[in-house]
């Protein structure tokens, strides 16, 4: 037999471990407790792509519905500005556009639609559907509250007139009656 | 003594609150006294606006929308409340002298100054009264006792007879709709009775269509 193969022997040759050795090992284990280095970012990074595929298929999902919804947010936030602008636009420049600038159509048979022709002051329908788009729209409570005072009014001007004509049928003919006026 | 100063001190506070009262609300005609009428007429219309309704009114109008709309928030501008209360009846004679002397004495109460007066056994009586502040009106009734019909206004507040004139009855109002409002009654009593009712319907009615 060559000398390596004796040295190899001996390398190899089952040695047991001395009998305290079990119990130094593990008095070392409870004297020093574990310390993991943090992981780095491409670790985590390496890792966050571990996932499985019904998690990116989750996220996928999340981000269509939040591109939704915003979509379907500001086209109603748009339909709300036009429909405060455009009575206002129509009134000023006695256009009754079927599409405007932001291109939301207006059905021509509207009651917005139809609303009289008023002279502009030379200003573009666009700044004038800038402007009063920044005009809150009043509330239900107060467009009710606007009837009734009208409605008020209104019977309050029938009975002047009303006062007027007796006034005139009161007096000869052929003289003028003074109107019911203030000082 | 020192008794004496805190019960004038205590009076005089009174008197002070109760002329400021006074002189806040000797514009308002009261009217409840007419509420009987309510079942017995053929048609009630009431309104009550008060100051918070009309400024809430105002914020509803806009001074460019239209010039009919600048010129009906301008005359509400000044206004503090509008009251009205309108009856009309089948036939003649339903309400006393009495219910109309509640409504002109109170016309007649210091402060009223009459604008018009007009009687006529064919077309009724019209009292038109203001109230003024100098030059300010303060506040407006009126009182029409027709035949079949009886009518009271009451405007309080500042308001332009002219500007109210000019704008010739255009007040945009809506037919429909006013029955449902809060404070406002227009209550047709006319629907319960008998068809043959319908066939003779009140002159004043038929001339002055709401």
């Amino acid at each position: 037999m060559s000398r390596l193969d004796d040295e190899l022997k001996v390398a190899f040759q089952r040695r047991e471990p001395s009998a305290d050795f079990a119990a130094r090992v593990l008095a070392r284990l409870d004297e020093a407790p574990l310390k993991l280095a943090p992981p780095s970012l491409w670790q985590r990074l390496a890792d966050w792509f571990a996932v499985p595929a019904w998690r990116f298929a989750a996220a996928g999902a999340m981000a269509l519905l939040l591109v939704v919804i915003g979509f379907v947010v500001m086209r109603a936030q748009r339909a709300t500005n036009f429909e405060q602008a455009t009575p206002a636009v129509i009134a000023t420049t006695g256009n009754t556009p079927s599409v405007l600038d932001d291109g939301v159509k207006v059905p021509l048979n509207s009651a917005v639609a139809q609303s009289g022709p008023v002279r502009t002051g030379g200003r573009s329908p666009i700044h004038h559907h800038a402007a009063v788009a920044k005009a809150p729209k009043p509330s239900a409570e107060a467009e009710a509250a606007k009837e009734k005072v009208l409605f008020a009014l209104q019977i309050t001007s029938d009975t002047l007139n009303e006062v007027q004509r007796a006034i005139s049928a009161d007096r000869p003919t052929g003289e003028k009656p003074e109107p019911v006026q203030n000082r | 003594m020192k008794s004496l100063t805190a019960s004038l001190i205590k009076i005089t506070l009174v008197g002070l609150l109760l002329a400021a009262t006074a002189g806040a609300q000797d514009a308002r005609i009261q009217m409840s006294q007419l509420d009987r009428f309510n079942d017995m007429a053929d048609k009630v219309i009431s309104v009550d606006v008060s100051e918070s309704l009309i400024r809430l009114a105002m914020s509803a109008l806009s001074d460019k929308r239209t010039p009919n709309e600048a010129k009906i928030k301008d005359i509400l501008s000044g206004l503090k409340g509008v009251y009205v209360k309108r009856f009309e009846f089948d036939k003649e004679g339903a309400y006393s002298v009495a219910d109309v002397d509640y409504i002109r004495a109170q016309f007649n109460g210091p402060g009223w100054e009459h604008i018009a007066n007009v009687r006529s056994k064919r077309e009724g009586s019209y009292d038109v009264v203001m109230m003024y502040e100098g030059s300010i009106v303060k506040g407006l009734g009126v009182l029409a006792a027709e035949p079949r019909a009886l009518t009271v206004v009451n405007v309080v507040g500042a308001i332009d007879l002219a500007k109210l004139r000019d704008l010739e009855g255009n007040f945009g109002i809506p037919k429909f709709g006013l029955e449902q409002m809060p404070g406002v009654t227009v209550q047709d009593n006319r629907k319960d009775k008998p068809t043959h009712d319908d066939t003779k319907k009140p002159q004043d009615e038929q001339k002055k269509p709401r």
